[in-house]
C-alpha cells in the first residue's frame, strides 16, 4: 500500500511538473520581478542603476488625490456596469428561457455586441454621438427637438461617464445572458408549479426559485466581471479623454511619464485591493455551499 | 527528497529559461555577417515595399550585413520603445520623431556620437536650419538623430471660397478672425475654420504657433517655466475667440480634416498630411498655405530621423552607422519622403532639388506650393526651443497634458484663461518638481 502511495506521488510530481514550471514562468516571476520594481526608481535603459527608493512610490500613490479621484471613478463605474450587465444579462435571458420562434436567430443577435472587436463599436459610438453629424444629436435636435443645442456628449465628464458606464453595459450584458440562460434551462418546472399551487407571486417565484438557482453562477459573473472591469482600459480610453479610470492613470504613469516603478506599485496596491474582493466573494460562495 | 529534486529541477530550468531569454546579442568579428534589426512606422504594405527596396539595395552594397525589420503602429511605437529598450531589446537603427529623441536622450538610450560623426559625413550643409535644430540635445553638442522627412502645420485656405466673400489670403490674427467670422453660420452648420480643440497634441501643437508667433514660450531662455505672462494670455485668449467660429465640443484630426474636405469650413489648421487628399479630390490648384502672424511667424513642424541606439557592440555600431548614412543619401531619402507624396516634406535641400521628387505627380499637382512648405521648415518654432536651446524637459511638459488641457477647458469647457493658465501652470510645476 505504502509502496502504491509512493508511486502515485512520483507520476503526480511528473505529471504536475509541467503545469507548475510554467507558472512559475509566467506568473511568479512577472509578480516577483513587478513587486521588486516598484521598490526602485527605475531608468527606461537598463544600462543605467535603478535606485532603490523603499516604499516612495507607495506613499507617493497612496498620497496622489487624483490616484484617490481615479480609484473612486473606477469602483463606481465597476459596481454601476456590472449591476447593470449583470441585471439586464438575467431579465433578458428570463424573456428568452421559453420557446418562441426565431428563438436561435435572436440569441445570436444579442451576443452580437460581446464578439464584435471593441475598436468598431467604440467608433460607432462616437460618430453616433458626434457633435457635429452624431444620429443622436440629429434626432434629439433636428428630429424631436429634444434640445436647443446639441450636447456635447464625450466632452462633459458627467455625461462622458453615464456613456462609458451605458457602453460597458451594453457591451458585456451578454456574457452575463448565456451564463443566467445555461443555467435557467437546467431548473426543473416542476419548481415552479410547485410554488403556483403554494400560491406564489411572479415576484416571489423568482425571490425563492430562481434566485438560489442560480446563485453559484451569479456570484461568478460578478466576480469575474468585476476584475475585468476593475482593470478596464481600451474601451473607456478610446471613448474618451474624459474619465480616469484607474487602468488609464496606470498607463499613462508608465508610459506617458515613463515612471515605470511607480507604474508597478500601482499594479501592487491594485492587486491587494482585487485580491481583498476576490477572497471576500469567494468566502461568500462557500456560504452559499458551492465554493 | 523527491520534492527537493523536483524543486532543484525546476529553479534550473527556470533559470535556464530566462538567461535564455536575456541574452541573444549578436556576437560578430569584422568578416563575419551582422544583423541589426531597424525599427520604423512604415506598416502599410506600399511603405513596406519600398522600405524593402532600399533594405535590398543596401544589403546588396553591404553583403555582409542583413537588416532585420521591426514595422510597429504608430500609435503604440513609444510604448514599444519603452518596453524593448527595458528589456535591454532597443533594435541598433530607429526612426524617432523629435519629440520622442528628446525623451530617448534623457535615457541615454541614443549614441549622439555615432549620429553626429554619420550626419557629418552625410553632409550636414544641405539640411534644413529648421530640421537641425530640432534634433539637437539641450547641451548643444551633437545630433539626436539624422532627419529623413518632416511635415509642417499652418492654416490652409480653400481659394474660392475665401474669394467668394472677397477675402485674399489671411496673414494675420486679425485677418483669421475676420474670415472665420465671416462664414460662421452655426444654424447651417458651417463655420469659419477647422480648429483643433481635443483635449490632446493635436490642440498644443495648434496652439503653439499662434503663442510663439506672439513671442510667448512656455519655458525662458534659462529653461525655467515662463507661462503665466501678457503674451501667453494674449494667445490664449485670441485662441478662445477662434474657437467661436469652429465646430462645437473637441475637434481633433478627423473632424477638422473632415470639416474642411467637405467645404464645412473654409480653413483648417492641419499638418501637410491634407495634401495627399486634396490631390486625390483633384483640387491642388484651390488650396493655400498662410502662416499666422503676429509679432513673429511661427510654423509648427515635426521631424522624423533616423537614430542609432547607444550600447551597441563595434560590429554592430558598425553596420548601424553605415545603413544610417545610406538612408541619409539624398536619392534615398527622396524614396523615403516619396512613401506619402505631398504629406511628408523633404528636410534636405538636395531632396527638394531632386529630379524624381520634383517630378512626382503629387509634388508637381501643388506647385510652388510644395517649395513654399519645404522652406517653411526654416520658421520652425516649437515649446522648449528657445534661441538654440531645445529644453529636454518640454516633453514631460508635453505629457502631462497641462496644455492641450488648458486649451480644451477654455474653448469647449468656456472657462476662463486666468484660472486655467493657472491650474496649467501648477500642474507642470507639479511635474517639473518630480
Amino acid at each position: 500500500m505504502k509502496n502504491r502511495g509512493k508511486s502515485d506521488m512520483k507520476l503526480a510530481m511528473v505529471l504536475l511538473f509541467p503545469s507548475v514550471f510554467l507558472v512559475l514562468l509566467l506568473v511568479a516571476y512577472p509578480m516577483i520581478s513587478n513587486i521588486k520594481i516598484s521598490f526602485f526608481d527605475l531608468p527606461i535603459n537598463p544600462r543605467l542603476d535603478a535606485t532603490f527608493v523603499g516604499l516612495k512610490n507607495y506613499t507617493d500613490i497612496l498620497t496622489d488625490v487624483e490616484f484617490i479621484k481615479s480609484l473612486g471613478i473606477t469602483v463606481l463605474y465597476m459596481i454601476l456596469a456590472v449591476a447593470g450587465s449583470t441585471a439586464l444579462g438575467l431579465a433578458v435571458a428570463i424573456f428568452f428561457n421559453r420557446p418562441f420562434k426565431f428563438r436561435k436567430a435572436a440569441r445570436s443577435l444579442i451576443i452580437l455586441s460581446y464578439v464584435t472587436p471593441s475598436i468598431s463599436l467604440v467608433f460607432a459610438w462616437k460618430y453616433m454621438f458626434n457633435n457635429g453629424y452624431g444620429v443622436i444629436n440629429h434626432l434629439g435636435v433636428d428630429v424631436f427637438h429634444l434640445f436647443d443645442k446639441a450636447p456635447l456628449w464625450f466632452d462633459n465628464p458627467v455625461s462622458s461617464f453615464i456613456l462609458v458606464v451605458l457602453f460597458a453595459i451594453w457591451r458585456y450584458f451578454p456574457y452575463a445572458f448565456i451564463s443566467f440562460l445555461a443555467i435557467l434551462q437546467t431548473v426543473d418546472s416542476s419548481l415552479y408549479e410547485a410554488a403556483e399551487i403554494d400560491g406564489a407571486s411572479t415576484w416571489e417565484k423568482f425571490k425563492s426559485v430562481t434566485i438560489p438557482a442560480i446563485m453559484p453562477v451569479l456570484i461568478t459573473i460578478i466576480t469575474l466581471r468585476s476584475i475585468w472591469l476593475f482593470y478596464m482600459f481600451t474601451d473607456v480610453y478610446l471613448l474618451t479623454n474624459k474619465v480616469n479610470i484607474i487602468g488609464i492613470y496606470l498607463y499613462e504613469t508608465a508610459f506617458a511619464f515613463n515612471d515605470l516603478g511607480k507604474a508597478a506599485s500601482i499594479s501592487v496596491i491594485l492587486f491587494i485591493i482585487l485580491s481583498i474582493v476576490i477572497i471576500a466573494s469567494r468566502k461568500r460562495v462557500k456560504f452559499n455551499g458551492n465554493g | 527528497m523527491k520534492f527537493k529534486i523536483m524543486s532543484v529541477a525546476l529553479i534550473f530550468l527556470l533559470c535556464m529559461t530566462l538567461s535564455a531569454c536575456s541574452g541573444g546579442n549578436n556576437k560578430a568579428g569584422a568578416d563575419e555577417n551582422v544583423t541589426i534589426e531597424f525599427m520604423h512606422s512604415s506598416v502599410e504594405q506600399e511603405r513596406l515595399a519600398v522600405i524593402n527596396k532600399l533594405v535590398d539595395k543596401f544589403e546588396k552594397e553591404n553583403p555582409n550585413i542583413k537588416i532585420k525589420q521591426i514595422p510597429v503602429q504608430e500609435d503604440s511605437y513609444n510604448t514599444k520603445i519603452i518596453t524593448l529598450a527595458s528589456a535591454g531589446k532597443l533594435p541598433a537603427v530607429l526612426e524617432v520623431g523629435q519629440d520622442y529623441a528628446k525623451v530617448m536622450d534623457k535615457e541615454q538610450l541614443i549614441d549622439k556620437e555615432a549620429v553626429t560623426k554619420t550626419l557629418d559625413e552625410a553632409g550636414k550643409a544641405d539640411f534644413y536650419e529648421g530640421a537641425l535644430k530640432l534634433m539637437t540635445p539641450e547641451d548643444g553638442n551633437g545630433y539626436t538623430g539624422i532627419p529623413i522627412s518632416g511635415w509642417v502645420q499652418g492654416i490652409w485656405f480653400n481659394k474660392e471660397m475665401l474669394a467668394s466673400k472677397g477675402f485674399d489670403e489671411p496673414k494675420t490674427w486679425d485677418d483669421v478672425l475676420k474670415v472665420a467670422k465671416a462664414f460662421t453660420d452655426s444654424g447651417s452648420k458651417k463655420y469659419g475654420i477647422g480648429l483643433p480643440t481635443v483635449e490632446g497634441g493635436f490642440s498644443e501643437q495648434a496652439f503653439s504657433q499662434f503663442a510663439l508667433s506672439n513671442n510667448a514660450n512656455v519655458l525662458d531662455g534659462k529653461g525655467k517655466l515662463d507661462m503665466n505672462k501678457k503674451a501667453m494670455k494674449e494667445a490664449l485668449t485670441y485662441y478662445k475667440e477662434l474657437a467661436k467660429y469652429t465646430m462645437p465640443g473637441s475637434n481633433d484630426t478627423t473632424e477638422v480634416k473632415d470639416a474642411f474636405m467637405n467645404g464645412t469650413t473654409p480653413m483648417a489648421v492641419y499638418s501637410t498630411y491634407i495634401l495627399p487628399s486634396v490631390h486625390a479630390e483633384g483640387d491642388a490648384d484651390n488650396i493655400g498655405f498662410a502662416i499666422p502672424q503676429q509679432k513673429t511667424k511661427a510654423v509648427y513642424g515635426t521631424v522624423s530621423a533616423i537614430t542609432i541606439s547607444s550600447g551597441l557592440e563595434d560590429a554592430q555600431k558598425q553596420a548601424a552607422e553605415k545603413f544610417t548614412a545610406f538612408l541619409s543619401e539624398p536619392e534615398n531619402m527622396t524614396d523615403w519622403v516619396l512613401m506619402s507624396p505631398g504629406g511628408a516634406q523633404p528636410v534636405n535641400k538636395a531632396v527638394t532639388e531632386n529630379a524624381v521628387y520634383q517630378q512626382n505627380e503629387v509634388v508637381k499637382s501643388f506647385g510652388d506650393l510644395s517649395t513654399e512648405i519645404a522652406t517653411s521648415f526654416n520658421d520652425i518654432q516649437v515649446f522648449g526651443l528657445v534661441g538654440e536651446k531645445n529644453y529636454v524637459k518640454m516633453g514631460d511638459i508635453t505629457s502631462s497634458g497641462a496644455i492641450s488641457k488648458l486649451v480644451n477647458d477654455i474653448t469647449v469647457g468656456g472657462k476662463s484663461v486666468d484660472s486655467e493658465l493657472k491650474t496649467a501652470e501648477k500642474k507642470i510645476k507639479d511635474v517639473l518638481s518630480k
